[in-house]
């Protein structure tokens, strides 16, 4: 019995709205339905072209080591811009011309942003109802990854906390992944925490999956998957469950697990 | 407007190319690395190919330089190297066109522990020997690159023909990689050189000379604050670009924060300080403005370390932290620019080597510091007169006594065993040779 407190209390946590629990599952399923599409825009990565904002325009593509770039999302452009600094704004895009821009948000990432050597979006993901997910990269100064939820209706910025790459998939860092549920309903993944096995050899202790959709635009928490039941390898859809495959790294070879969540009261 | 593309890698491409080094070495694709060399069917799909070897069996890392601009470069030999008498595979070297000129790279990798010693003997081996006309060098680094030159001659002409040759590494991978730039360097070829939490590698000027030769603008040195290799070994030996004013003297503040941490030397954290989309090697300086370089590393360690070494230990850790720091602050006053850059454990074997007693009889305030330093160690010193250089061996041999066991706490899982004893035992044994 005491030999228990000293053991691992990577436990997973499951939103109560579920009123489900994660259960194990013997086998992957045979076969799962493909992903539907979405039913809002998307983003697209084009470079800017002659200058900064606001006097620079979206170009049609991203061309190779542009100077500034951004992340196109029904009017609103999530811009990097390179030199002279390496800053991440965001603009509202002129009505009449899409290529062009008509002013700054004036939604912060961070209080201490000004402090911040410097910040990058590195990943930018569409959300229903007019909001992004942005990985955001920054130096304060030590290399620190952040996810943030940019509301471009409320000109507001959520930020999740810092996050881990998914230490699984190794180089180059993923940070997040994504499921679309429904047309309107996007599972998002993404990884903190992490502890170090050995030289280059890192587990993440909890992964997070949360549920954007009308219903819970501010995202619904649906799991913490403690490494005590794995991190995530596939994951899938059929009807209202999840099947989630798991494996523990920490374990030679990986302890690997099935698990699978209804989720209907949250759909 | 774009960034043009110029002869210089990319910190993306070095960093990559430091961390797939390691591909070289027999399974590692598979996390189960065991002794000799990978074939280079399964390197290249590693380096230039698609590299998804290691993703597929999971956990692995996914270096391939496939998707950037060096993703047409041809792969072409991997060669092995020795690390105390243990053949294995060490590096590859790669060629490609860029920019109208022919271009070669030469990978080394770093230390692996968890299979062998060898390669941390390779580290641990303080002693010095001769370096062409660059002076004296790192033993076990020298010795590596005797047998890596072996595997270097047969790609020699490709190498010679070459227009620029960058030489990239990660921690010996690194150390190797300098003395193969100076190799090359010597018989006129332009390299740059790339390394990654470096060890330091050459003593007495030797890197003065490497410098001179490659061109200090040539010279990437990436190091994290609180990487326990960058500080191996100790004084006389430096870094090439180790002045805290050379440019390319990239010292970024360390992941863990305030711990001075094996994992600060992951390659893998030094891929994550130096990535990011379209960061430039001029984006990866200014973060070095964030370092504090006022030579505090090991006192900031020892303030503030949670490897919790005992509640006694961490008393005489934190009186000796301030004691270096008061050195530090002295020994800048009284001039010794050749300090900057250094460590405490650095500092007190300069004051050991450089006879700095003498200087102390002629300055207070130096001499009240080495008194309270005699103190804390319980020498007796009673006057100026009895501070002799074995004083202040006796009072380094306190401070190794205190360092030892927070020391060993933070590079056992590199070691598996006493390394940084060996290492601070070996700059002892030096410095007191240097003043005999």
């Amino acid at each position: 019995m005491i030999f228990g407190l000293f053991k691992s209390k990577l436990a997973s946590t499951v939103s109560p709205q579920l009123g489900a629990s994660l259960v194990r599952e013997s086998a992957w399923p045979a076969s799962l339905p493909a992903a539907p599409a979405a039913a809002y825009p998307q983003v697209r990565n084009v470079s800017i072209d002659g200058g900064l904002p606001p006097a620079g325009t979206l170009a049609a593509a991203r061309a190779e080591h542009p100077a500034a770039e951004a992340f196109v999302i029904d009017g609103l452009a999530v811009v990097n811009t390179y030199e002279p600094e390496r800053r991440t704004q965001l603009w509202q895009l002129d009505a009449r011309d899409a290529r062009r821009f008509d002013k700054q948000r004036s939604a912060a990432f961070d209080p201490a942003q000004a402090k911040w050597l410097m910040y990058s979006a590195e990943t930018v993901l569409a959300l229903p109802g007019r909001q992004v997910l942005i990985q955001l990269k920054y130096h304060r100064p030590q290399a620190t990854d952040g996810l943030f939820v940019y509301d471009a209706e409320a000109d507001r910025v959520r930020s999740f906390g810092n996050v881990e790459p998914d230490w699984s998939r190794g180089l180059p860092f993923r940070f997040i992944d994504s499921l679309q549920l429904r047309p309107d309903a996007l599972l998002v993944r993404y990884q903190t925490e992490k502890e170090r096995l050995g030289p280059q050899r890192y587990v993440n202790h909890y992964e997070h999956l949360v549920l954007f959709s009308p219903r819970h635009r501010d995202g619904l928490e649906l799991v913490k998957l403690g490494l005590d039941d794995g991190s995530v390898r596939r994951w899938g859809l059929s009807g209202s469950k999840l099947w989630l495959q798991t494996a523990d790294d920490r374990a030679s070879p990986p302890r690997e697990a099935v698990w699978s969540l209804d989720l209907a009261r949250a759909l | 407007m774009s960034t043009p593309i110029n002869e210089y890698l990319t910190p993306q491409e070095a960093s990559y190319i430091a961390h797939n080094a390691y591909f070289t070495l027999k399974d590692w694709i598979s996390g189960q690395p065991t002794i000799g060399m990978e074939t280079r069917a399964n390197v290249r799909k590693m380096v230039t190919g698609d590299g998804l070897g290691a993703a597929a069996q999971g956990g692995g890392a996914n270096t391939s330089l496939k998707p950037t601009e060096l993703g047409g470069a041809h792969l072409d030999r991997v060669f092995a190297g020795s690390t105390a008498g243990v053949t294995t595979g060490f590096g590859y070297v790669l060629s490609f066109n860029r920019a109208g000129s022919k271009q070669v790279v030469i990978a080394t990798r770093g230390t692996r522990a968890e299979h062998s010693k060898a390669d941390l003997l390779t580290d641990l081996r303080a002693s010095m020997t001769g370096f062409g006309d660059f002076g004296l060098v790192h033993q076990g680094f020298r010795n590596t690159f005797d047998s890596v030159k072996i595997g270097l001659t047969r790609d020699d002409r490709r190498i010679m023909d070459a227009d620029v040759v960058h030489c990239v590494g990660h921690s010996l991978g690194g150390a190797v990689a300098t003395l193969v730039a100076a190799h090359f360097s010597s018989r006129g070829k332009a390299v740059k050189l790339y390394t990654f939490g470096c060890p330091r590698v050459g003593a007495l000027g030797a890197q003065s000379a490497m410098e001179q030769s490659l061109g200090k603008h040539n010279i990437f040195r990436v190091s994290h604050d609180l990487d326990p290799v960058t500080m191996v070994g100790p004084y006389p030996y430096g870094h090439l670009n180790g002045q805290p004013d050379d440019a390319n003297n990239m010292m970024l503040v360390s992941p863990t924060g305030q711990l001075l941490s094996v994992a600060n030397h992951d390659m893998t954290e030094y891929v994550r300080s130096v990535g990011g989309t379209e960061m430039n090697w001029q984006a990866v300086r200014g973060l070095g403005g964030a370092v504090e370089r006022d030579n505090a590393v090991l006192a900031r360690w020892l303030l503030r370390s949670s490897d919790n070494p005992g509640w006694l230990t961490q008393r005489a850790a934190q009186g000796l932290s301030y004691l270096m720091k008061a050195f530090s602050h002295l020994l800048k006053q009284l001039g010794f620019v050749t300090i900057a850059g250094l460590t405490g454990i650095d500092l007190f074997c300069v004051v050991l080597a450089s006879n700095m007693t003498k200087i102390a009889e002629m300055n207070s305030q130096l001499m009240d510091c080495i008194l309270q330093a005699a103190r804390w160690a319980r020498v007796v010193v009673s006057n100026a007169a009895q501070l002799t250089a074995t004083v202040i061996r006796a009072i380094l041999n306190a401070m190794f006594s205190v360092l030892r066991p927070i020391a060993v706490n933070a590079l056992q899982s590199v070691g598996r065993g006493t390394p940084l004893p060996l290492l601070i035992g070996g700059a002892t044994a030096l410095a007191g040779a240097l003043i005999g």
